[in-house]
């Protein structure tokens, strides 16, 4: 009785916990993880002098960055973890992370 | 009558803990089972100048090993046929010279120039020139609109019938000054030799790998179930926007859009998908194609035809080819090739 007792509390926990679990952004500089974002505060970061990251209702995107082509920039807002927002001469990845929005999806042709 | 002697192992209450307990044994066995089977394992590198994600499950091969075999193959197929290196660099420093070639040249030219053929020239892979004219060979060069008359005299060079291949496939030669670039299917190509390399070592492999949105799948996810693919969005202020979702088991998916490298002058946006025709950028009524097809090589090539074709009856004739496309207009209507509509539903 415990046993499944236990079973059926750990079950509720993790159902339970899933929809709270705080929504982050990782970045990565180089391959290198560089920081962890929280996307429940609105905000804006610096991201290695090169990317200014914005963040608005649990979306992130690329405001300004100082590569060439601005094709980071020109991406716009993410908020799902199957398309990452990168800038490929900083070699700059900003990833969603803790939360499926979109479970149907699992890759992006584009 | 005999007395029930509480310490007889048989004794119901040690007896429901026994049986609990093997049952909590072994559902915890096939959750571990199951999950093994189940675990996807997920590598991402810049390469192929864009962000290439492997995701593999392997059926008797560790996910790890299959991944890092796969990035060896694309590393492998990366410096051979980027651009401005290896055997491009060569070609287009050769003045019209013979070049020696190897098979796996010999194969990938042929391809392009059958694409070609099969486009009427909507897909040129000689349109180098012109891509350098505009500032598109290189992200780090400034992007300009050229006079006409240099584009003028940059086409003459545009022509992928100018790529000739010896009879015995061992030696090519670039004709009148023409200049290749092997960009818009190495990587497609990448694509579909990591997962030929993927499925030597473990047949029964599953996953799939997205090279900069040309996605080739390995196998159905878990064994049985579709990959959801969505198809981006051609105007949306979202990167993760999506149009339509296709479900694949097998099979390669590619996408050419004019959202994705372009610039502005004076607000018109000139993009990086130029017309063989004209020598500026494509523009034809269609802002996005998408093409499905066996090969990510020929996906993206015939993706990349589709666009430049537009709304044209060039496009009817894909499923020949084994091509199936999906066409985004300037007004967000879509066109399908007869036999998309069953990659739409799951």
């Amino acid at each position: 009785m415990i046993l499944i007792a236990l079973l059926i509390a750990i079950m509720l926990l993790i159902s339970y916990n899933a929809p709270y679990r705080s929504t982050e952004a990782e970045v990565y500089v180089q391959g290198k993880a560089y920081m962890k974002i929280d996307l429940s505060k609105d905000a804006t970061y610096n991201i290695a002098n090169h990317m200014i990251v914005e963040v608005l209702d649990g979306k992130i995107r690329a405001q300004e960055s100082d590569c060439p082509e601005k094709l980071c920039v020109k991406q716009g807002w993410i908020s799902s973890p199957e398309v990452p927002i990168v800038c490929l001469p900083n070699k700059i990845l900003i990833k969603i992370v803790g939360k499926l929005s979109d479970e149907a999806m699992d890759a992006m042709t584009r | 009558m005999r007395q029930r002697n509480p310490r007889n192992p048989l004794s119901s209450s040690t007896f429901l803990y026994t049986i609990l307990a093997l049952l909590a044994i072994s559902i915890l066995t096939w959750l571990f089972i199951t999950n093994d089977k189940q675990e996807y394992y997920t590598k991402t590198d810049y390469l192929l100048g864009t962000y290439v994600t492997v995701r593999v499950s392997g059926d008797k091969t560790s996910p790890v090993l299959l991944a890092n075999a796969a990035f060896k193959e694309i590393e492998r197929i990366d410096e051979k046929y980027g651009n401005n290196k290896g055997i491009v660099e060569e070609l287009n420093a050769s003045k019209g010279k013979w070049i020696e070639i190897d098979q796996e040249t010999a194969f990938l030219l042929k391809s392009a120039i059958e694409v070609s053929k099969n486009t009427g020239g909507a897909f040129d892979f000689t349109l180098y020139p012109i891509i350098k004219l505009w500032g598109f060979d290189d992200i780090n060069n400034e992007k300009r609109v050229p006079k006409k008359t240099e584009i003028g005299k940059a086409l003459l060079k545009v022509n992928y019938e100018n790529v000739e291949i010896s009879p015995d496939g061992n030696k090519v030669r670039l004709l009148n000054g023409a200049q290749i670039d092997l960009s818009g299917i190495a990587k497609g190509y990448a694509v579909d030799m990591a997962i030929m390399k993927i499925k030597s070592i473990d047949e029964k492999a599953t996953g799939f790998i997205d090279a900069g949105g040309d996605i080739g799948i390995i196998g159905p996810k878990y064994g049985n179930r579709p990959w959801v693919i969505g198809i981006r969005h051609p105007r949306s202020e979202s990167a993760d926007k999506v149009i339509d979702y296709v479900y694949m088991y097998d099979g390669s998916i590619a996408t050419s859009g004019d959202y994705e490298r372009f610039f502005e002058v004076d607000g018109i946006r000139y993009h990086h998908i130029f017309d063989p025709a004209t020598g500026y950028p494509a523009n034809n009524g269609v802002i996005s194609s998408t093409v499905i097809h066996k090969s990510a090589m020929l996906a993206d090539a015939y993706a990349t035809a589709a666009f430049v074709l537009g709304d044209s009856p060039g496009v009817t004739f894909f499923p020949r080819y084994g091509a199936l496309a999906f066409l985004v207009r300037e007004d967000l209507s879509t066109f399908k090739n007869k036999g998309f509509e069953v990659y739409l539903s799951k």
